[in-house]
C-alpha cells in the first residue's frame, strides 16, 4: 500500500533521513521506535506531505505522491495524522471539531456529519462531553476527540505521532484503549511510540530507526527479544532498564525518584515494588554511599525489572577506595563517631529487610571498581 | 539596620522629587523677575519675539534693523497661542499688523501696542500663477474704489464692532460659475467664526463684493495660513487668503491682486514691561467689548452659548465621527483583504505588500494625508473628506494587517498543521479556523487601535476639513479663550473614545465561544 524508496529529508544542511526504504501493506500496524531525533516524526510528516521529502519517492496505492503534479487533496484524503499535541480547534466544541472537517472538506451535510460525529465520539467514550470546549478537557480526553475527528475522515492510513507522549500517566490508558480498537478495526496504522509494551501488543511489525534509516525491522518478538544488530540491541536493552549517574551530593533526588517510578510503571511492576525500589535506592545512595564516599565521587546505578520473576535488580558501581558499603565494619566509617555507626547499622538493617540477594565485587581495572548488586524481594 | 530597605529608598526618592520641583519653580520664577522696563523698540526686542508661522514680519524687522542675529524668535501656529505666550511672559513681544492687534488690546487690558511701528505692509489676495482671474479681480477692485463700495466696507468692518457684522448674502446667480475661496480664519475684523459655523469678516465681504461684480459665486473654505499657497498651487483654490502680505518671494509662486489694505507692523507688548514715558504715548484701547472674567461660567458661555457655538462643536463631532467610523470599517475590511492577499503564497505579491506597509508606516500620518490631498488627488474635483477617509482607510488597514499577523501567530502552528492534514484549503484554514480565534486574541488591541485612530483624525484640519480639533482652534481664535475650548475638546475626544470602546466590548462578548452553555447547533437535529 505504501512504498518508500530512498527517502531523504534535509533541513538546512542537516540530514535527518538519509535513505529510508520500506513497504507497508494494507492492514499493517507498524511501530516506529528509536532514540530521539532519529527522524521518526519526520518520516511520518513526509508520508502525509506536511513537510515533504527532499529526495526519494513515496508511492501510495501505486501512485507516486511525491510527484510535482500529484494533487495534495488525494494525499490528505487517504492519510490522516494524530498529533502529539492534539491540535484540536480551540474555538469549537467537541462535536463541532468532529463535524467541521466533514462539512468543509468532505462536503457532507451537517446532519450526517453530526450523526457520524456522535457515533464516533461514543466509540471513544466522549459522547457525553460533545458540547464541551477543548480548554476544559484533560489531555487524554483531547486526544480521544482528536482520534475521533481523524476517524470521521475515513482515511485509509492513520499516522500516530507519539500519541501518548504529552499525556499524564493517568490518561495514557484511555488513549491506548482507543488506539487498540482502531488498530483492530483493520485500518493501516503507523505509530511512533516509546511505549515498548504497547507497541509489542498491537503492532505486527516494528521499525527501529537509527542513523537516518530503518536500521532494523521485524516482528515485535524479533526486535524486542532477539534484536540482531548492535544498535538495536543496545537500544532495546536501554529501554528495558534504567540507568543513572550521580556525581554529587546535591543531585536531583526528587527527579531521580520520579524516574524510578516511571520506569517501574512502564515496566508494569506493582506499585508496592516500585515503592520498595525507591526506599532501597534512598537507603543505598543517600544513607550509605553518601556517608562513606569522599568528594568527588561517581556512582552509576542500573535498574532492571524482570517481569517473569517480578523481581527488581539494582546494580550500583562507585569509585574511590575499595570499600564494601554493605559491610558495617568496613573501613571508611569513622570509628570514633558512634552516632554515624548507629545510623549506618540502621540503614543496613532496613535495606537487608528488602533484599532477596546481594553481593559485592571489586575489579581494579574498571573506572568504578566497586560494584554492589541487589535483588529486591518478590512480594506476594 | 538594613540601609537598603525599600522604605528608606522611597523616602529619598520623594525628597529628590520635591527638591527638583522646587528647583524648577525657582528657576522659572527667577526668569519672571523684574524685567527691565523698555524705553525703545530696540529694548523691547531684546527679549524673545513671537511671530506667526510663515509670516514675513521678521524679515521686515530685520530689513529695518530692529532684529539682529541674536534676537530670539518663536513661531506660533495661531494668534491666540502667541498672545497667550505674551501674557504668560514666554515672549517679550508679538509682531503683527495693527489691524489684527486691535482686538487683542480691546480684550486684554494688560496689553498694548508699542507706539513705534516696525514697518509698513501691503496686503492682497492670492491667485493661481497665470490665472486670468487676477486681472478680472483687479478690475473689480477698481470699480469698488470708484463707486465707494470699498470705503463702505472699511467703515462697516473697521469701526470697532466687527464681531457683530455680517457679510452680504450671496443672493446673485454667478453666471460665470463658482470660485473656490480658501482663507485662514482667526479674530475679527478680517475673518472670523460666527453664528452657526459661518465665517464673516472684511476679507470675505470684500471678495464677495468683487465676485458679484465679476459674476461669480463664492465657495468658502477654511484652512491654515501655511495651506494657502499649496492650495493655489494644486489648483484647489481660485482665490486665497484673508490678507496675504505681498513679498517678492511669494510673488514667484502665486499672483497677487492689487493691495486692498495697508497696515502698520507693530509690536504687541505687556504694559508692565514698558517705561512710563512710552505708556503715556499708548493709544488707549477702546472700551473692552467683553471683560475677560476668569471664571468657568464666563468661559463656558463664550465657548458654547454665544452665537450658538455649541452647534459648531456638534458639527465638528459629526465630521470627526464620520471620518473615524467610516475609515475604521473600510480599513478593517481592507486590512483583512490585504492580509488574505499576502497569505496566498505568491512570493512577489507578498513582498510588495510588505514593502508597501513598511513605507506607509514609516511616514507620519499628517504627511501621508497632505501627499494624498495635494499631490495625488490634485485639482479641486476630490472632496477633502473623501480623501481623508481614503487615507485613513489605508493607514488603519495596515494597522489591522499587523494585528492579524500577531493574532495568527498566537493561534499557533499546530492547529494549522492538523487542518492541512485533514485537507482544508488555505482560505478555509484562514476563515474557519484562524480568523475566529485571531479575532478574540486581538480584540483588546483592536479596541485600543480604534481609540488611537479617533485621535489620529485630529490632523484633517491640515486639508481644510472642519473636524472637532479644527472647531476648537476656530473657537479659541474667536473667543480669545486659550484654555477652556482645549479642555472641552479633550473631554469630548475622551468621551467619544470611551463610547467606541464600549460598543466594541459589547460586540466582543457576543463573539466569545462557550458563553452560552448549551449552544444550539445550527441546522442540526439533536436527538437525545
Amino acid at each position: 500500500m505504501i512504498k518508500i524508496e530512498h527517502l531523504q529529508k534535509q533541513f538546512d544542511g542537516c540530514t535527518v533521513l538519509r535513505d529510508v526504504n520500506a513497504e507497508i501493506h494494507k492492514g499493517d500496524v507498524v511501530s516506529l521506535i528509536g532514540p530521539s531525533g532519529t527522524g521518526k516524526s519526520t518520516l511520518l510528516r513526509c508520508i502525509n506531505m506536511i513537510d515533504g521529502p527532499t529526495g526519494g519517492k513515496i508511492y501510495l496505492d501505486g501512485e507516486e505522491i511525491t510527484a510535482e503534479a500529484y494533487p495534495m487533496e488525494e494525499v490528505h484524503r487517504k492519510v490522516c495524522m494524530v498529533f502529539q499535541s492534539f491540535n484540536l480547534f480551540e474555538h469549537l466544541s467537541v462535536i463541532e471539531n468532529v463535524m467541521l472537517p466533514q462539512v468543509s472538506v468532505l462536503k457532507k451535510d451537517r446532519q450526517s456529519a453530526y450523526d457520524e460525529g456522535m457515533k464516533l465520539l461514543s466509540s471513544v467514550g466522549m459522547a457525553q462531553k460533545s458540547s464541551a470546549y477543548p480548554a476544559s478537557l484533560s489531555g487524554g480526553q483531547k486526544q480521544r476527540v482528536a482520534i475521533a475527528r481523524t476517524l470521521a475522515m475515513n482515511p485509509k492510513i492513520i499516522l500516530f505521532d507519539e500519541p501518548t507522549s504529552a499525556l499524564d500517566p493517568s490518561c495514557v490508558d484511555e488513549v491506548k484503549t482507543v488506539i487498540r480498537n482502531v488498530a483492530k478495526s483493520g485500518v493501516t496504522c503507523l505509530i511512533v511510540t516509546h511505549d515498548m509494551d504497547f507497541s509489542r501488543e498491537i503492532s505486527n511489525r516494528v521499525f527501529y530507526m537509527d542513523q537516518g534509516e530503518i536500521y532494523e525491522e521485524g516482528t515485535p518478538d524479533e526486535i524486542f527479544e532477539h534484536p540482531e544488530r548492535e544498535r538495536t540491541q543496545s537500544f532495546v536493552r536501554k529501554e528495558k532498564s534504567l540507568e543513572e549517574t550521580i556525581t554529587g551530593r546535591d543531585f536531583d533526588y526528587p527527579g531521580f525518584m520520579s524516574k524510578i517510578f516511571e520506569y517501574g510503571f512502564k515496566s508494569n511492576a506493582s506499585s508496592a515494588l516500585i515503592r520498595q525500589t525507591q526506599l532501597a535506592s534512598e537507603e543505598l545512595i543517600c544513607s550509605l554511599l553518601f556517608s562513606r564516599l569522599r568528594d568527588p565521587f561517581t556512582i552509576h546505578v542500573f535498574y532492571e525489572y524482570d517481569s517473569g520473576k517480578q523481581q527488581m535488580k539494582i546494580t550500583a558501581e562507585y569509585d574511590g577506595d575499595k570499600v564494601n558499603i554493605l559491610d558495617p565494619e568496613a573501613s571508611g566509617a569513622d570509628p570514633e563517631d558512634a552516632l554515624s555507626r548507629q545510623q549506618t547499622k540502621l540503614s543496613l538493617r532496613l535495606l537487608f529487610s528488602m533484599l532477596e540477594e546481594f553481593g559485592y565485587s571489586y575489579r581494579e581495572e574498571k573506572r568504578c571498581p566497586n560494584t554492589i548488586r541487589l535483588s529486591l524481594k518478590k512480594l506476594s | 539596620m538594613n540601609k537598603k530597605n525599600p522604605k528608606n529608598r522611597k523616602t529619598w526618592l520623594i525628597l529628590l522629587l520635591i527638591a527638583a520641583g522646587l528647583a524648577v519653580a525657582g528657576i522659572s520664577a527667577s526668569q519672571q523677575g523684574e524685567a527691565e522696563k523698555s524705553s525703545s523698540l530696540a529694548d523691547v526686542i531684546r527679549e524673545p519675539v513671537g511671530v506667526m508661522i510663515g509670516s514675513t514680519y521678521v524679515q521686515i524687522a530685520r530689513d529695518n534693523g530692529y532684529i539682529t542675529e541674536e534676537t530670539e524668535i518663536e513661531t506660533f501656529n495661531s494668534e491666540v497661542d502667541a498672545v497667550q505666550a505674551l501674557r504668560d511672559r514666554k515672549i517679550g513681544s508679538y509682531i503683527n499688523c495693527d489691524i489684527y492687534s486691535q482686538p487683542f488690546i480691546d480684550e486684554f487690558e494688560e496689553l498694548m501696542v508699542f507706539p513705534q511701528p516696525v514697518g509698513l505692509m501691503e496686503y492682497a489676495f492670492g491667485f493661481q500663477e497665470g490665472s486670468p482671474l487676477r486681472d478680472a479681480f483687479n478690475a473689480a477692485m477698481k470699480t469698488m474704489k470708484e463707486d465707494g463700495s470699498e470705503q463702505a466696507l472699511y467703515d462697516k468692518w473697521l469701526s470697532g464692532n466687527a464681531g457683530e457684522q455680517r457679510c452680504i448674502p450671496q443672493d446673485w446667480a454667478g453666471e460665470n460659475g463658482t470660485l473656490n475661496y480658501w482663507l485662514n480664519v482667526g479674530t475679527p475684523p478680517m475673518a472670523f467664526l460666527s453664528e452657526g459655523g459661518n465665517f464673516e469678516g472684511l476679507s470675505i465681504d470684500y471678495v464677495l463684493t468683487a465676485c458679484r461684480i465679476m459674476g461669480y459665486n463664492v465657495e468658502i473654505k477654511e484652512c491654515s495660513f501655511s495651506g494657502l499657497i499649496p492650495a493655489l498651487q494644486s489648483q484647489k483654490a481660485d482665490i486665497a487668503g484673508r490678507s496675504i502680505a505681498i513679498t517678492e518671494e511669494r510673488d514667484k509662486s502665486i499672483d497677487f491682486s492689487e493691495p486692498f489694505v495697508t497696515a502698520n507692523i507693530v509690536l504687541l507688548v505687556r504694559k508692565d514691561t514698558v517705561s512710563d514715558a512710552i505708556l503715556s504715548q499708548a493709544e488707549s484701547g477702546s472700551t473692552a467689548q467683553k471683560g475677560f472674567v476668569e471664571s468657568i461660567a464666563e468661559s463656558f458661555r463664550s465657548t458654547f452659548l454665544e452665537e450658538g457655538r455649541w452647534e459648531v462643536f456638534l458639527q465638528g463631532i459629526g465630521v470627526t465621527l464620520l471620518i473615524t467610523v467610516l475609515s475604521a470599517i473600510l480599513g478593517t475590511l481592507f486590512g483583512l483583504f490585504w492580509y488574505l492577499l499576502s497569505a496566498q503564497n505568491i512570493r512577489w505579491v507578498s513582498m510588495l505588500i510588505r514593502a508597501f506597509n513598511r513605507w506607509l508606516s514609516g511616514i507620519p500620518a499628517v504627511v501621508v494625508l497632505m501627499i494624498m490631498y495635494y499631490l495625488i488627488f490634485t485639482g479641486s474635483a476630490m472632496n477633502a473628506t473623501v480623501v481623508a477617509v481614503i487615507s485613513f482607510t489605508i493607514l488603519f488597514g495596515i494597522g489591522v494587517f499587523g494585528l492579524l499577523e500577531t493574532g495568527v501567530e498566537a493561534v499557533g502552528k499546530g492547529q494549522v498543521e492538523s487542518a492541512i492534514d485533514l485537507g482544508f484549503t488555505q482560505n478555509q484554514i484562514f476563515l474557519e479556523i484562524l480568523l475566529p480565534q485571531t479575532v478574540l486574541y486581538i480584540m483588546p488591541l483592536y479596541r485600543a487601535k480604534i481609540v488611537e485612530h479617533l485621535k489620529a483624525t485630529a490632523i484633517v484640519g491640515y486639508i481644510a476639513i472642519m473636524d472637532l480639533t479644527k472647531v476648537c482652534d476656530l473657537i479659541r481664535s474667536r473667543t480669545f479663550e486659550a484654555f477652556f475650548p482645549l479642555i472641552i475638546t479633550a473631554i469630548l475626544y475622551y468621551s467619544l473614545g470611551r463610547l467606541l470602546n464600549f460598543l466594541l466590548t459589547t460586540l466582543e462578548s457576543r463573539l466569545r465561544p462557550g458563553n452560552t452553555r448549551s449552544r444550539l447547533l445550527r441546522g442540526v437535529n439533536v436527538h437525545d
